[in-house]
């Protein structure tokens, strides 16, 4: 099989993943294996179809239950490859990031899509979970040594907690931890208060975060 | 608005508003969240919500009715009370609403264990049927009463929870239909429970709904939501209420909401648009769809409300009112749940600048 061959497979791979088509997506990451197309690279690919429904969701284009499945789909594919892509080299240094839900707030939807973004995306990503108090996401900073802490806030109350976390990860960490926020309570002027990061949504953490590492390369 | 000289009755006044006939002010709706124990010093959300004999709510809308005077009462708690009800575990935070931690339509086989909840012994239900009863007798001679529930979707994507019941509605659509089915009739239950206690308004919506497309929103949310209606209009309720939150679609399938049958009683669409323009030009599409339909809603209550300055409430509330108030079918309420934090000044500041005001 030839270059154009493999090139059609992957688009078609991407396209399987972005519809959430499960036996689609495990025929096509079957016959990458079987071409000897490397695990990385067809992870890359998988990641490429959820992203590209990040972006949709994004634009309003898609919604959550075209995401939902799209995510499944990419589960059912990396399952297949992902025993070969742990001995595989990672590309660069992933950022190490924690991330979790305030104190007093248990939403996580919009937590978990921005986990699963950051993770297709190639990042280290661990995942305190919800109701987190501002200690635990400090503990866990500094035990990760994380480049960037990411907070979800649906409900205001929880805005006081972010405040105390932001805080508290400065006084152990310094400016080796950078933050980013999102949720319905957050607010882009909270975050230029604050000095930090706002996403709009998954696909925008995933962009500022790129944005913020294009930065310190610099 | 417009003008009336004569002080109106609140009855009087939400009538009119419906109609869009002059009134002597902007009509104040409910102030939300009063079942928090906004006003009752030293009570937290959780021993009002938890309280089955209703006395602590009944005791925080007092306060609130009598401090700030609105024209409307609506008895309610939490989002996801039904939910409980049925069989969801919430946590529950002492200074702020319950949130569900576990479902209870965990497996398709779960649907047949579940059943319809009865509000006067299920869950925290029973908090809400005795106020309402409390609330009924103390305040229904003089103000319109309302209670209801987050209505079907929403009570479908709390017991099986939101992002299952989005992978029902792509894998397996006919178990999507069943729990939304289920969760109809859950609503419909309830409602009985409320109007049997003397509610003369009903109420439906929350987020979940607006995490769909306008496609899924036709498919999963419309027809469920019509035969609610249809259900409270053979009960006699005389009022609708229905919320928009600010799920991702909010904007997209604001205008499906039309397809609900809002010429059936009348109806308010209040909670989420994306601005006081957006909001007096939804005022004008639903007007075509029923002939007393109102909307409310749009002043930020996470933040504007709950963390603005009073001068910055009152000129929020000035503007919004100079772009929407005109020609009645307003009716004057925040955009969604006021923050249990929320200083009481600046809901007076809210409710007075409402009420002060007079169009230019």
């Amino acid at each position: 099989m030839g270059v154009p061959e493999e090139s059609a497979l992957l688009d078609n791979l991407k396209s399987s993943v972005s519809q959430g088509n499960i036996e689609e997506t495990e025929r096509n990451v079957k016959k990458l294996m079987e071409m000897g197309v490397s695990a990385r690279k067809t992870f890359d690919i998988l990641s490429a179809g959820v992203l590209h429904v990040g972006e949709q969701l994004s634009n309003k284009e898609a919604f959550l239950p075209e995401l939902v499945v799209t995510i499944d789909a990419f589960k059912k594919g990396l399952a297949l490859i992902e025993s070969k892509l742990k001995d595989e080299p990672k590309p660069g240094k992933p950022l190490k990031i924690v991330i979790g839900t305030v104190k007093g707030d248990i939403h996580n939807i919009g937590k978990n899509l921005v986990k699963t973004m950051l993770e297709v995306s190639g990042h280290e990503v661990y995942d305190l979970g919800v109701d987190i108090p501002p200690e635990v996401f400090a503990a866990k900073a500094q035990e990760y040594d994380a480049d960037i802490v990411g907070m979800s806030a649906l409900v205001s109350p929880g805005l006081m907690e972010l405040r105390n976390t932001v805080k508290q990860i400065r006084q152990i960490r310094g400016n080796k931890t950078n933050f980013i926020i999102g949720g319905y309570a957050t607010s882009p002027a909270l975050a230029e208060e604050l000095g930090i990061m706002y996403a709009k949504d998954a696909i925008d953490a995933v962009n500022r975060i790129r944005y913020f590492l294009t930065k310190e390369a610099a | 608005m417009s003008n009336s000289s004569k002080e109106m009755s609140n009855f009087e006044r939400v009538s009119a508003t419906f109609k869009g006939e002059p009134t002597d002010r902007v009509c104040i709706g409910w102030l939300g969240r009063k079942e928090t124990g906004l006003g009752l010093p030293q009570v937290t959300v959780a021993d009002v919500v938890r309280d089955k004999s209703g006395v602590l709510l009944y005791k925080g809308i007092k306060s609130m009715t009598e401090r700030f005077q609105p024209d409307v009462i609506a008895v309610t708690t939490y989002t996801t009370v039904e939910a409980v009800a049925i069989g969801t575990k919430d946590k529950y935070f002492a200074d702020q609403l319950p949130a569900p931690v576990d479902y209870v339509l965990k497996s398709l086989e779960d649907l047949d264990r579940v059943h319809i909840p009865d509000p006067r012994v299920d869950g925290d239900l029973p908090c809400i049927y005795n106020a309402l009863k409390r609330v009924v007798r103390e305040f229904g001679n003089s103000w319109p009463i309302s209670a209801g529930t987050v209505g079907p979707f929403s009570v479908a994507a709390r017991i099986r929870g939101l992002w299952d019941i989005s992978f029902d509605i792509m894998r397996r659509p006919w178990f999507a239909h069943d729990v939304i089915d289920f969760a109809t009739e859950a609503c419909i239950n309830i409602i009985e429970g409320w109007q049997s206690a003397g509610a003369t308004g009903f109420a439906s919506g929350a987020g979940s709904e607006t995490c769909l497309s306008p496609e899924h929103f036709r498919q999963f949310c419309v027809p469920y939501e019509r035969r609610y209606l249809s259900a409270a209009k053979k009960m006699g309720f005389q009022s609708y209420t229905r919320h928009i939150c600010s799920g991702p679609s909010a904007d997209l399938v604001v205008d499906e909401m039309a397809k609900f049958g809002l010429d059936m009683m009348p109806t308010l669409v209040w909670g989420y648009f994306k601005d006081n323009a957006t909001m007096a030009a939804k005022k004008k599409f639903f007007a075509g769809y029923g002939p007393q339909v109102a909307v409310g809603g749009t002043f930020r209550a996470s933040d504007q409300l709950a963390y603005g300055s009073q001068s910055e409430i009152a000129e929020g509330v000035t503007r919004m009112l100079d772009t929407c108030a005109a020609g009645g079918k307003y009716i004057h309420v925040a955009d969604c749940c006021i923050p249990p934090a929320t200083p009481l000044e600046n809901i007076e500041t809210f409710v007075i600048s409402a009420k002060k005001y007079r169009p230019k």
